[in-house]
């Protein structure tokens, strides 16, 4: 059996030791693992195939560079989510630098279009089929703006809590929440398909 | 509804109350229609949400995306040349005081047939006394070469008029 015919049946942490040795097939390995997570969470938060791609990929090199200072203390592969997404939110807050005030934003601090928002009543009976309703979810996100969009993905998808997602988005719990909420009512309204865009 | 006791009636769901106040929030919410409906619907979006991310499989090739990582691997970072072993500190004093004494040895046996060497006997003047020599390499006297064995020294002497 050839080195990378046995390292293939490796486990993580043995992937991670031989990589820490300098072993670039093992850490290629390890790319070919998680590089579809990886490069989801990227898209996830930043909605574009080519700048998640770039991300996802700068994301391993970090890694690789500071392969050394990885311990243990989680798994790998949230080691290496965490990475791409402290350099997905410098990206976006790049972005956010870069462009005047969004509506959403301005919508959020003038007072809360979520309390306006009318309650959905879920309909039990509505069976949606898994690849459906992963489309509606798609569709929704996509309409979010960066800041719900984030807190979204990093609490329902990371299963981060409050105040991890405060910490790692640099903002007050109080934010988080607020953002949170919103976010959790707009897609709501979007997977409910209960009203239309432009009646909100 | 009051934006903060809604965030409150969020957090609940989520876990993020402490006992204390999950129990009396929850006495606040009993009698509250409009609290429980709101509480339906996060709670669907929530558990809708659960374990249906959208997948987005990655738009390039495998190969074509590890390249892309190895290349930048490989020009940001230098090449690391395993470290040479260290040696004990006298053998480090050995070799700091051997090279010295072994190129000066070197350069003396280099020198050495060079200066030993008889002084041809010149064409037109020649002087010899016990311990130097002073030669003429040309005629009429152009270039005088004195060699003292003694002293150990050489000059030649170059006259251009």
């Amino acid at each position: 059996m050839s080195k990378e015919n046995a390292n293939e049946n490796a486990s993580d942490e043995a992937l991670v030791r031989l990589a820490q040795q300098g072993q670039m097939d093992a850490f290629e390995l390890l790319v070919a693992r998680h590089r579809d997570k990886i490069y989801a969470r990227a898209f996830s938060m930043l909605r574009n195939e080519d700048e998640a791609v770039d991300l996802s990929q700068e994301a391993w090199v970090k890694a690789w560079q500071r392969l050394n200072q990885f311990q243990g203390d989680s798994s790998f592969v949230t080691w290496i989510t965490r990475i791409v997404i402290n350099l997905c939110l410098d990206q976006l807050r790049r972005q956010k630098r870069q462009r005047t005030e969004s509506i959403e934003r301005m919508d959020e601090d003038a007072g809360g279009v979520e309390r306006q928002m009318p309650v959905i009543t879920p309909n039990p009976t509505e069976q949606l089929e898994r690849a459906e309703l992963r489309e509606r979810i798609d569709r929704g996100l996509a309409q979010l703006s960066n800041e719900h969009r984030t807190v979204l993905v990093l609490h329902e998808f990371e299963q981060m809590e409050y105040k991890e997602i405060a910490k790692t988005m640099d903002c007050s719990i109080g934010t988080v929440m607020s953002r949170l909420f919103y976010a959790r009512r707009r897609m709501a309204t979007l997977m409910s398909g209960l009203r239309k865009e432009e009646e909100l | 509804m009051k934006e903060d006791v809604s965030l409150k009636l969020q957090a609940l769901l989520d876990g993020e109350l402490s006992r204390e106040a999950t129990a009396e929030f929850q006495r606040l919410l009993a009698d509250d229609a409009e609290a429980k409906a709101l509480t339906a619907e996060l709670s669907w979006t929530r558990d809708a949400l659960k374990g249906n991310e959208p997948a987005h499989p990655l738009p390039v090739r495998g190969d074509f995306y590890w390249q892309g990582i190895q290349q930048a691997i490989q020009k940001d970072t230098p090449v690391k040349h395993p470290a040479a072993p260290a040696r004990p500190s006298w053998i480090s004093l050995f070799y700091k005081l051997l090279a010295p004494a072994g190129a000066a040895l070197a350069l003396a046996l280099i020198l050495l047939p060079v200066l030993n060497r008889p002084a041809p006997v010149a064409a037109n003047a020649s002087t010899s006394v016990a311990s130097f020599n002073v030669e003429s390499m040309m005629p009429n006297s152009s270039v005088v070469t004195f060699c003292s064995e003694k002293e150990g020294v050489t000059v030649v002497w170059i006259d251009t008029q």
